[in-house]
């Protein structure tokens, strides 16, 4: 079964500093069981968040893989500032970014998982894969800040702090990126009801919220 | 703070992870080899220190201008060569690509992931995350190995041209020419020329076409030229009568009037060197490519199976997509079982 979006669904936790710090030291080190130790326990949230930020798409291995290893590279520049899961997240993200900005230059056919399923709600779960097939068709044609800011608030319910914080931006520019997102999504649902029902959904998103803090 | 949209992440099964932990690692074994390579440089301490750095950046910079002039001459010497100074990652999406190497070139097929080690002393490593590729390797020195990492197989190269295709931690090995070495769970197996290696398949039948999706399945083991004769010997008949289309090259050879034993008659070695020139002209002149596809595809042989199969691939690869689905048509109709049917089918549900 699908897993939740909701962020309830992984309740890892790698905030607090001391076990970060001695973790991040025993990862710097290279020790292969912290490494491992690493992947095991942030491995299902990563693969999560690329999914939601990505969709759908054959390249969502590799993608995690390279997410691991700009982790793995960068982890000695680790300084505890932000949690280290923040600090993950941003390696991913930055790793989602240089994606988009990659298949921009050369688009790549990507085939939608469409996998069968015998759940005795599956006409409901195929429109709803249908749907979000179709969002993630219009989502590539975004920007990519703007497609980023977009599934990080409205796709993996991050709060507009979170956004800017995992984005290296400001709340002003996350808002307005989420906001133009929205904007452009919601021109184009006008032409697709799936699309729009979708959108419409109870607890979508309907205004970026003001800024936190 | 308001729900998020309902997105559902796919499942991600206990296979695929312990896949997506194997390949990560193993990518991250090659840099931190690299690394360490690059530190095991040797230090000058106290006073020298300054003079030492001084001589080692006028070293690097001499071997850069040195490996830029060579790198240039041989780039316009061999067209499209280039020269990896840290691990590439190659990933295909409907179209394959083509990387040429000092003394390696490489043809990444469609749909397919590669990562590439930087080549050094020790020699280079490349790990094939999915897909097929064929590689042509200039004879190397048995200290500097060339080695693909398959899955759980890996595969040691001294100089060869072969084909690796990988189907979850399965992989398939087919030479061409030249001897690899394929290890798997701590055995190893020679492979030679004109022999598949298979990880773990259950059926006999042994290709040596040009691309790795001509890698058909063959019995558990290697299977040699002396084993296929045999082995067609006995399952020729088997074949004509209940799947003529299903010929290996090796047995379509031989009822082209085969020669001496296990080797391919005089038109069986034409059609081959016919094939292999297309295979080599796909990139420069592919129009002449499909023209001698086209002269092999109407034959009964094993190369008419692969000529037809290269030639649909071929124009799915030039976004023709119509003729492609037509030949590919064409071959699922004429050769349902045959080595390639299982990518023609994927690629004409690609191209649907």
């Amino acid at each position: 079964m699908a897993q939740s979006p909701s962020r309830t669904a992984f309740p890892l936790k790698l905030v607090r500093a001391p076990d970060d710090a001695e973790f991040v030291r025993r990862c710097v080190n290279g020790e292969r069981a912290a490494l491992r130790e690493l992947f095991d326990r942030e491995r299902v949230r990563l693969h999560a968040l690329l999914f939601r930020i990505v969709g759908p798409s054959p390249h969502l291995d590799d993608l995690l893989q390279e997410a691991f290893l700009e982790v793995f590279r960068s982890i000695a520049s680790f300084r505890g500032e932000s949690s280290l899961r923040t600090w993950i997240d941003r390696c991913t993200v930055r790793v989602a970014y240089a994606f988009f900005a990659r298949k921009a230059r050369v688009p790549l056919l990507e085939s939608l998982s469409d996998a069968p399923n015998s759940d005795p709600d599956a006409e409901e779960h195929a429109l709803l894969r249908e749907a979000t097939r179709r969002l993630y068709m219009e989502l590539d044609r975004l920007e990519p800040r703007q497609r980023l800011a977009f599934t990080l608030f409205a796709i993996e319910g991050r709060s507009m702090r979170e956004v800017a914080e995992t984005m290296s931006s400001t709340q002003v520019a996350a808002r307005v990126r989420v906001w133009r997102a929205r904007q452009t999504l919601e021109s184009r649902a006008r032409k697709d009801p799936l699309l729009a029902d979708f959108l419409a959904k109870p607890g979508a998103p309907s205004e970026p919220e003001k800024d936190d803090g | 703070m308001q729900k998020p949209l309902p997105v559902e992440v796919e499942v991600v099964s206990a296979r695929r992870w312990a896949k997506l932990e194997r390949s990560l690692f193993a990518r991250w074994d090659e840099e931190q080899r690299r690394a360490s390579e690059a530190e095991s440089q040797p230090v000058r301490p106290g006073s020298a220190q300054r003079l030492g750095r001084l001589v080692a950046i006028s070293a690097v910079a001499l071997v850069a201008l040195a490996a830029s002039v060579v790198c240039f001459v041989s780039w316009h010497r061999a067209g499209e060569a280039v020269a990896l100074d840290r691990t590439s990652r190659i990933a295909t999406g409907a179209n394959g690509s083509h990387l040429s190497l000092q003394g390696l070139t490489l043809d990444v097929e469609p749909e397919s992931a590669v990562v590439l080690g930087s080549p050094s002393e020790h020699g280079m490593l490349i790990v094939l995350d999915r897909g097929g590729i064929v590689c042509e390797a200039a004879p190397r020195s048995a200290g500097a190995p060339l080695v693909i990492q398959a899955g759980s197989v890996q595969v040691k190269v001294v100089g060869t041209r072969f084909s690796v295709t990988r189907t979850g931690e399965k992989a398939r090995v087919a030479v061409e020419h030249g001897v690899v070495e394929v290890a798997e769970g701590g055995r190893v197996a020679r492979v030679g020329a004109g022999q598949v290696w298979p990880s773990e398949a259950p059926t006999v039948a042994a290709p040596t076409g040009t691309t790795s999706a001509a890698a058909g399945a063959v019995e558990a083991g290697v299977v040699s030229d002396a084993d296929r004769k045999n082995d067609a010997n006995q399952k020729n008949d088997a074949n004509q009568k209940s799947d003529g289309n299903q010929k290996t090259p090796s047995a379509g050879a031989k009822q082209g009037g085969g020669g001496a034993a296990g080797r391919p008659s005089a038109y069986g070695e034409a059609a081959q060197a016919r094939f292999e020139a297309a295979a080599a002209l796909e990139r420069s002149d592919p129009a002449r490519a499909e023209d001698l596809y086209r002269g092999l595809e109407n034959g009964s042989d094993s190369w008419a199976q692969h000529a037809l199969f290269a030639h649909g691939r071929l124009e799915a690869a030039r976004g023709n997509r119509a003729q492609a689905r037509q030949l590919l048509e064409r071959y699922l109709a004429r050769f349902p079982k045959g080595p390639n049917s299982v990518d023609a089918r994927s690629v004409l549900e690609r191209l649907r």
